[in-house]
């Protein structure tokens, strides 16, 4: 239920709206949730409402300390 | 996810628990974990002696049979109730709401407004379920319809509120840690979850980071860190998550008394419009509160969720309650344990 996808804002609409993409797919978000956001921006979106920016720098981090984790001798 | 991660994750997890050590029991609670941990088979890595249990993490499958038979009601006044399509799979105490005239399935909830303003002369109630992303989109909503000064457009809320069920949880089951749900933290952050009395992993959605989680959970039983919390999805969560978002939420709703299917009525863990905003509360404006619905007292998924039951030990279980006309949440979520045990034909046993 609680299903969210990173959508990419590729334009913003009156009243609150915005177009945005994944994949190729267009949808019109509502951005009444956060504020200052802009075109190029990624952002969680549920049920058609963005409900947080995504900082994909943390994931990167995240990935790296998994790897780094994969890097240390494996317990047999 | 690739063979030489998988058996990395196998054996790392392996680690924490030795031969010998007593048996850890984890819960999921978000279907979005549910559904990844069942689509890559995730519970196959994990050592003999840790249990991972789906918890009661889908909004729907806990909606009690009087919020249907109150949908129903509202739709045979031919009220229009628009509502999300998986409401449809649950029954109320006659049957689902398949084949009901007036429905309209959205996938937004805006959707359910733009309806409402597209024809003014037709009341339209969205038929809320949700945790707080969801709710969060309502609190939106909401301040949509004041702008818009919609007059035909009402809310009807079983939005649920999931801490209070948690610590629920840890005091009368063997619950060890909790995987806790990535999405629902984006709005309400990590803070949300301090109060938990045991180990927990905000968590995000790919399998290895599934599988990264459980293993921050395991390491910190290991070492005995029973507040141990952990933002394992930072790219979408915030310690503080989504003020705007909360700051909505609180201005619009507030906390009552719910009720879920199969656990019964859990303080302070339904949300529901404030009396200011009684004119946009369904509730109120249609006086439902005379419509009744009675929930079949056999249903043991208070039980089988804890842990204490397994889902062959129910009366229930395959005769009354089957995946086609579930009557508790662990046979109505696709992923619940009673649903498993159907489908694979184990009767539940442990």
């Amino acid at each position: 239920m609680c299903i969210a996808w990173p959508m990419r804002v590729s334009e913003l609409l009156e009243g609150h709206y915005a177009t945005a993409e994944i994949d190729g797919i267009f949808r019109r978000i509502s951005l009444r949730l956060l504020d200052e956001v802009n075109v190029g921006d990624y952002v969680l979106v549920h049920a058609g409402f963005a409900i947080e920016k995504i900082d994909f720098s943390k994931a990167r981090e995240q990935l790296e300390i998994m790897e780094e984790l994969k890097k240390g001798i494996l317990p047999e | 996810m690739d063979l030489k991660s998988a058996q990395f994750w196998s054996r790392r997890l392996a680690a924490h628990c030795p031969p010998g050590t007593p048996a850890i029991r984890l819960m999921e609670v978000c279907g979005t974990h549910t559904h990844a941990i069942a689509r890559h088979n995730l519970r196959e890595l994990l050592p003999g002696n840790v249990e991972l249990i789906s918890g009661p993490g889908c909004p729907v499958c806990v909606s009690g049979v009087l919020f249907i038979e109150k949908i129903r009601h509202l739709l045979r006044k031919g009220v229009t109730v628009a509502l999300f399509g998986d409401l449809l799979r649950i029954p109320g105490s006659s049957g689902t709401l398949r084949g009901e005239k007036n429905l309209r399935v959205v996938y937004s909830p805006a959707d359910a407004l733009r309806y409402a303003l597209e024809n003014p002369d037709r009341q339209t109630v969205f038929a809320a379920v949700g945790f707080a992303p969801t709710l969060s989109a309502a609190a939106a909503l909401m301040s949509e319809v004041e702008e818009q000064k919609c007059k035909n457009f009402s809310i009807l809320s079983d939005f649920k509120e999931i801490m209070p069920v948690l610590g629920l949880l840890c005091s009368n089951s063997g619950i060890g840690g909790f995987l806790l749900p990535g999405h629902v933290a984006s709005v309400t952050g990590v803070k949300h979850f301090s109060s938990l009395p045991r180990p927990g992993v905000v968590s995000g959605f790919e399998p290895e980071n599934i599988l990264h989680s459980i293993d921050l959970l395991l390491e910190a039983l290991a070492s005995g860190r029973k507040n141990y919390l952990f933002n394992n999805y930072p790219e979408a969560v915030r310690e503080t998550g989504n003020p705007l978002a909360e700051k909505l939420i609180s201005h619009y709703f507030r906390h009552t008394a719910g009720f879920w299917r199969g656990l019964g009525n859990i303080p302070d863990s339904r949300l529901e419009l404030k009396e200011n905003f009684a004119c946009y509360d369904a509730e109120k404006i249609y006086d439902l509160s005379g419509v009744q619905a009675p929930e079949n007292p056999a249903c043991s998924c208070g039980d089988v969720l804890t842990g204490k039951r397994s889902p062959g030990e129910c009366s229930l279980f395959g005769t009354v309650c089957t995946p086609e006309n579930p009557a508790g949440a662990c046979m109505a979520s696709s992923e619940g344990s009673c649903s498993a045990a159907f489908q694979w034909q184990t009767g539940g046993v442990k």
